[in-house]
């Protein structure tokens, strides 16, 4: 997994290739909540991921938690698949994916 | 494909020893009888409890049928997933047991007096009509016990609940014991008393065993709905080898008997010969548990289409044939003498003698005993019935009495003798002849002896096999899963989920199944089917059903179950099953 970031101002997108699975998603939730402060709308660009399993939805949970409170989340470019899991686990009701 | 197989050798080393109980249980109410008849009755008594020996061994065989049948049928039913038939083959076998049972005792009621002529208690032994009579008449209580402690055996570790056998087998024996003590020393109540001490013994133990039938979560229950009798057919023909097996021994010791009465020494060689058996059925008793084991996991890896399961259970039965075997040949053929003179020495020192002799020879055909009888065994569980009868009646008749008939007039009693060694060694090399048409060449590895009918599950080159023992084994195994799907040409789509629901459900079992500190593992095989994809977890964690925790547990909790949530819904198909107190989940997509 690698995660790229990119930050416009208080736009925060971040950029995540690979698999976030048990092994990847501390990795991942410690690089997202790193550089989440004064940011306003956390992009997260799924357009590489091809796997996402219960521990990265866990760190999603957690991102939306947090920006809840300073501001908004959104998931872009998401597949068929990483959609069909965000519907079966009830995660599309609580992530805005585009 | 990777090794897969830990959990069927561990299930093996932990069945063996109760089904062993078992199966000794099966007969040792009436050795424990011998024994102390012999010694405190009489010899008139011992005559009489002689005599009704074909009557137990009548019990046994119908037990032995339809025993075998029900525990290789349920298991692969279970192995394939079809709770409700194996239930409903249970079902069926409870009422022919039950009708068995209630004949049995009336006819043996109401005719004792003329089976006892017709066991032999006539002409010069009229005299022991009264005492066969009457032993007969407390025995006849224990026939329902006899039948169901034999078919509970196997069906109660099918059904989890494996130690409830030694409980049951234990409490039978000091029961037995101090009944029959208590009966000969103090009540005096003869050969009647005798016969009901002994079913009174079996009763305590059925008591037992039937107390499972009151526990929630139970496979086998009771329904007379639905019955078929497919389903007798079924249990009759696979435990038809059972029933070879016993004609082929009827058959055998009355052919050796003849052969010993016809020696100068007769009546002390049919004496000694007496011993043998008695020894025989003991020491035969331990490996038939080891067979019985191989018969029950091999039913499961049929219904399952396991090859390496098959090949697993292969080894792991040989090797545990070969050290128990070694270890009662040895014990036999260095307390030969101890051995044969605890059945008293009513026919002095010379049948003593004679039969320690005979042990010293019978114990060197131990070993092979133990190997033959797990190849017919394993045969049986995969219903190849006709190979097994075949190898039975070989191993209990044929093998043994031409020997037996051809050496006599040379070896006289040592005929008898030999012929242990020799019946057994011929069948162990019909086997390996059998296995080696087979191969069309020379079988010297585990799977030369697998013996499987093909086609047999899916082939090598569409199936995936691992076990995962650590949490840091989920993901790798996750990725090879997903890498396999992708080398196998599945859409994206199959290979994503492959390998998501491996990698949840392995941290689910390793999170909360592993979480006692024993070793555990989770055995995994993912296939290639014409109709999708198919993967089947099993470990041997406590049980758990996931299909149900996820409808009783439906929460607004996003972060709760999510794993089982995502499995749940993305498969086509998610079946639990619990089976020898294993976890068995198998998904389709």
């Amino acid at each position: 997994m690698t995660i790229k970031n990119e930050k416009n101002g208080s736009t925060l997108k971040l950029i995540v290739e690979g698999r976030v699975d048990t092994s990847t998603s501390k990795e991942f939730e410690e690089k997202a909540k790193a550089d989440l402060g004064g940011v306003e709308e956390l992009v997260l660009d799924f357009t590489q991921l091809n796997y996402i399993s219960s521990a990265g939805l866990r760190v999603l949970l957690s991102l939306q938690k947090i920006m809840n409170k300073q501001g908004s989340m959104k998931i872009v470019g998401a597949n068929d698949i990483v959609k069909d899991i965000f519907e079966v686990t009830g995660f599309s009701e609580i992530l805005t994916v585009e | 494909m990777e090794k897969n197989n830990r959990i069927i050798s561990k299930l093996f080393r932990n069945s063996v020893i109760s089904i062993i109980a078992a199966a000794i249980a099966t007969m040792l109410g009436v050795v424990i009888d011998g024994i102390v008849i012999g010694r405190f009755l009489g010899p008139d008594s011992m005559a009489a409890y002689g005599l009704v020996t074909p009557i137990i061994n009548l019990a046994t065989a119908f037990s032995g049928i339809l025993a075998t049948g029900a525990q290789v049928v349920c298991a692969q039913h279970l192995g394939a997933g079809r709770a409700d038939k194996a239930r409903r083959v249970f079902s069926m076998c409870m009422v022919v047991t039950a009708v068995l049972a209630a004949v049995m005792m009336v006819v043996v009621f109401l005719f004792r007096g003329n089976i006892a002529v017709l066991l032999g208690a006539n002409g010069k032994s009229a005299h022991l009509l009264p005492l066969v009579s009457d032993y007969l008449l407390g025995m006849l209580f224990a026939f329902p016990s006899v039948l169901l402690l034999f078919e509970f055996n196997s069906l109660m570790r099918l059904d989890g609940d494996p130690n409830r056998v030694i409980v049951a087998v234990v409490v039978m024996t000091l029961l037995d014991v101090a009944g029959d003590l208590l009966n000969a020393l103090i009540i005096h109540g003869g050969m009647l008393g005798m016969g009901l001490a002994t079913s009174i013994s079996y009763f305590a133990a059925l008591v037992i065993m039937l107390l499972h039938f009151t526990k929630k979560d139970i496979i086998f229950k009771m329904s007379l709905k639905n019955l078929k009798l497919k389903d007798l057919g079924d249990l009759l023909s696979t435990g038809s080898s059972s029933a070879a097996g016993s004609v082929a021994a009827m058959l055998r010791n009355g052919v050796l008997n003849r052969i010993l009465v016809a020696t100068v020494l007769s009546s002390t060689a049919v004496a000694a010969f007496g011993v043998l058996n008695t020894v025989f059925n003991f020491t035969s008793s331990v490996m038939i548990g080891v067979g019985l084991t191989t018969a029950m996991i091999s039913g499961m890896i049929l219904g399952e289409e396991d090859r390496s399961g098959a090949h697993a259970l292969v080894k792991v039965s040989v090797k545990t044939a070969l050290i128990i075997g070694t270890f009662l040949a040895a014990v036999v053929f260095i307390f030969a003498d101890v051995i044969a003179g605890v059945f008293g020495s009513a026919d002095g020192a010379k049948m003593v003698e004679l039969a320690a002799r005979g042990l010293r020879f019978y114990s060197v055909s131990i070993i092979l005993y133990g190997l033959n009888i797990c190849f017919v065994n394993y045969t049986q569980g995969l219903r190849r019935m006709v190979l097994t009868n075949i190898f039975c009646f070989l191993q209990g008749f044929v093998y043994m009495v031409l020997p037996a008939l051809a050496l006599a007039g040379m070896l006289q009693t040592d005929a008898v003798w030999l012929s242990f060694i020799i019946g057994e060694s011929l069948t162990l090399i019909t086997i390996y002849i059998y296995a080696a048409v087979r191969k069309r060449g020379i079988p010297y590895k585990f799977s030369d002896f697998l013996f499987l009918k093909e086609p047999f599950g899916v082939g090598e080159e569409n199936l995936f096999e691992t076990s995962v023992t650590k949490a840091d084994e989920i993901i790798p195994v996750s990725s090879k899963v997903y890498e396999f799907c992708e080398e196998k040409g599945a859409e994206p789509k199959i290979a994503t989920l492959t390998s998501l629901f491996v990698e949840e459900l392995c941290n689910n079992i390793v999170e909360f199944g592993f979480a006692d500190k024993k070793p555990h593992s989770i055995d995994i095989r993912v296939m290639k089917l014409k109709d999708g994809w198919k993967i089947r977890f099993r470990d041997d964690c406590k049980l758990f059903d996931p299909t149900e925790w996820i409808k009783l547990h439906q929460s607004d909790d996003p972060a709760s179950n999510i794993g089982i949530r995502m499995v749940c819904g993305m498969a086509k198909d998610v079946n639990y099953l619990s089976t020898m107190e294993l976890n068995n989940l198998t998904i389709h997509l």
